[in-house]
C-alpha cells in the first residue's frame, strides 16, 4: 500500500528523545483528498506537518486540479523533456502516480533540502490512492478553504491526467 | 548525418540493453497466456532438460507452402522432460503496488529428495484461511519442483518455480491444484505433440568479448592505425561523455532469453523401443537419456544439461493442433 519511494518508514537513527517518541505513537490526521484542490491540500498539509503533526492523506486519485485539462498534460509533458541524455539519474525524478505527485507537491512546499526539520516532517506524511484498510476506523477530516467551489466537471481530477502521462494502475 | 550512416545501419541491437549475466541459471517467465471462463483450469508451464540435436525427417503439413505434403528435414533439439512434482498453491492479490502474494498452502508429505534440500511446511490453519481468502485473490500459481537427479545429472538440488493456473474462475483453479498437490506431472498431460510452445532459458556463457563479437561491430581496413578491431568513434566531443548506445566490449552470453512458437515433434519415452533416441555412448556433455522426453522443432537457447522452461504459447496459438506425420529421426 505505501508507495515505494517517497513514504520510507520513520528513521530510526534520529534521535528518541522523549517529543519525538509521543509525535509516533500519536494517532495521524486523516485527511480525505477528494475534491481538493492540488496545492492548497498541499499548502494545507505542509503547515500541518510543520507543526508536528502525523498526516496521511487518502484518495489522492480523486484530487482535482484546475485549468485546463490540455494545459495541465502540456505543462508536464514539458517537464518530461528536463532529462540527461547520458544517464537518467542525473535528472529529475518524474512521478506518474496520483499519490507520489502529490507527496513531491508537498514535500516541495517543506524546507526539505535545506533543515533537518523539514526532512523529518517529510517522513511524518504518507500519502495512498484510495483508502487503506488500518485508516477506515479513524476519523476524515477535510479542509473547507480548499474544497472546490464550482461543481466537479470544472476541474480535471488527477487521477485522469496520470493516466496520460503514463501511470500503470 | 555523415556518409557512413546514410549508407549503413547501427551494428548490433539495443532492445537487449544491459548484456549482463543473469541472476540465476534459472529463467523467469514474466508473462502468460490467458484462457477463456469457459475453458478447464489447467497449469501451463512444465520444463526440460536439453540433452542434443537431432535431425528430423517428416512430411510438411503446411498448407500455405509451395512444399506442403514434401519431405522436410529440420534441426530437433531433445529435452529429457522428468515428471513435475506439484509442491503448493499459491495466491495472489493485486492493487496499485502490483501484485502482493496472499497464501501458501503447501502438500503435506514432500519427498525425501526435495525435503533435504529445501523446507516447506505449512502454517497453522493454512488451508482454511487460504479458502476464506479466495474472493480478494486474482491469480493462482502451481509451485512446482524438478529434480535434475531424475533427467539423470548429477546436481541434487530442485529447481522450484511457480507456473500460473488459466481457465475457468479462481475457486475451480484453486479446486484443480489442490487436488494435484503431492502429485507428479508428466509432459503429457500438460502439452500434446504437434502443439507449439514457448522456450525461457539461459543462454551460453562467453565471457568477456570485444565488440566485434558483441555487437557484430565491422572489421575496419587493414591499414587503420592502432586497432582493426574495434569502434571506428565512441562518439562526439560533445556531451562529454560516452552515450550508452555505443557499442563496447563486455560480457557476452549467460542472458535471460524467451524463444517463441517451437513445435512439439515427438514426444516419448525411452522404455518403449519403437524410437531409438540414444546415439552410441550417449549425447555429447550429457549422457543417455532416460525416462520421457521431447522432441522440439529448431534450436534452444541454452547449453547442454541446462533447464529449459516450457510456457504454453503466447502469440498466434492456433485453433487446433494437428499432430506431425514423423518418418525417421536421424540421431
Amino acid at each position: 500500500m505505501a508507495n515505494g519511494r517517497l513514504n520510507r518508514p520513520v528513521g530510526r537513527n534520529s534521535n528518541t528523545s522523549k517529543q519525538e517518541v509521543v509525535i509516533r505513537t500519536d494517532r495521524p490526521i486523516v485527511v480525505d483528498a477528494t475534491n481538493h484542490i492540488a496545492g492548497r491540500l498541499a499548502s494545507n498539509v505542509a503547515k500541518l506537518l510543520l507543526q508536528g503533526h502525523r498526516v496521511t492523506v487518502i484518495n489522492c486519485e480523486k484530487i482535482m486540479m484546475s485549468g485546463t485539462r490540455s494545459n495541465q498534460i502540456k505543462e508536464y509533458r514539458e517537464f518530461l523533456e528536463i532529462n540527461s541524455i547520458i544517464n537518467y539519474k542525473h535528472g529529475p525524478v518524474h512521478y506518474r502516480r496520483p499519490d507520489t505527485i502529490i507527496a513531491k507537491m508537498i514535500r516541495q512546499m517543506l524546507p526539505f533540502d535545506r533543515k533537518p526539520s523539514g526532512k523529518l516532517a517529510f517522513q511524518r506524511l504518507r500519502t495512498y490512492i484510495g483508502a487503506p484498510n488500518d485508516t477506515k476506523s479513524l476519523e476524515k477530516t477535510q479542509f473547507e478553504k480548499a474544497l472546490i467551489k464550482k461543481a466537479a466537471s470544472n476541474y480535471t481530477p488527477l487521477a485522469e491526467i496520470c493516466r496520460v502521462i503514463g501511470w500503470t494502475e | 548525418m555523415g556518409a557512413r550512416k546514410r549508407h549503413s545501419p547501427r551494428r548490433g541491437s539495443l532492445a537487449y540493453s544491459r548484456r549482463v549475466r543473469a541472476k540465476t541459471m534459472e529463467a523467469r517467465i514474466r508473462a502468460w497466456p490467458s484462457r477463456s471462463a469457459t475453458e478447464e483450469p489447467k497449469i501451463l508451464a512444465h520444463c526440460g532438460f536439453k540433452a542434443g540435436c537431432v535431425q528430423v525427417v517428416s512430411i510438411d503439413d503446411r498448407e500455405k507452402v509451395p512444399n506442403a505434403g514434401k519431405q522436410l528435414v529440420s534441426l530437433g533439439t531433445v529435452l529429457v522432460t522428468p515428471p513435475v512434482l506439484i509442491l503448493g498453491v499459491r495466491g495472489y492479490s493485486k492493487d496499485h503496488d502490483g501484485l502482493h502474494a496472499e497464501f501458501d498452502v503447501y502438500a503435506e508429505d514432500i519427498p525425501k529428495y526435495i525435503s533435504k534440500e529445501m523446507t516447506f511446511k505449512n502454517k497453522e490453519g493454512a488451508l482454511e484461511s487460504a479458502e476464506k481468502s479466495l474472493k480478494k485473490i486474482k491469480e493462482i500459481f502451481a509451485i512446482v519442483a524438478v529434480s535434475p537427479r531424475a533427467a539423470g545429472l548429477e546436481m541434487k538440488k530442485p529447481y522450484v518455480f511457480e507456473a500460473m493456473v488459466s481457465g475457468g474462475d479462481i475457486e475451480k483453479q484453486f479446486a484443480h491444484v489442490k487436488e494435484l498437490l503431492g502429485k507428479e506431472i508428466k509432459i503429457d498431460q500438460i502439452f500434446e505433440t504437434g502443439s507449439t510452445v514457448d522456450v525461457a532459458a539461459i543462454t551460453k556463457g562467453h565471457g568477456w568479448q570485444g565488440v566485434m563479437r558483441r555487437w557484430n561491430v565491422k572489421k575496419k581496413q587493414h591499414k587503420s592505425r592502432k586497432t582493426v578491431r574495434e569502434v571506428g568513434s565512441l562518439g562526439p566531443i560533445s556531451p562529454q561523455s560516452i552515450m550508452y548506445t555505443v557499442p563496447r566490449a563486455g560480457q557476452t552470453g549467460f542472458h535471460q532469453r524467451v524463444e517463441y512458437d517451437k513445435r512439439i515433434l515427438v514426444m516419448g519415452n525411452t522404455e518403449d523401443e519403437k524410437l531409438k533416441i540414444n546415439p552410441d555412448g550417449g549425447y555429447k556433455h550429457f549422457g543417455l537419456v532416460k525416462g520421457d522426453f521431447i522432441i522440439l522443432k529448431g534450436s534452444v537457447p541454452g547449453t547442454y544439461r541446462r533447464l529449459i522452461k516450457l510456457r504454453s504459447q503466447i502469440r498466434n496459438a492456433p485453433p487446433k493442433v494437428t499432430k506431425p506425420n514423423i518418418l525417421e529421426v536421424v540421431i
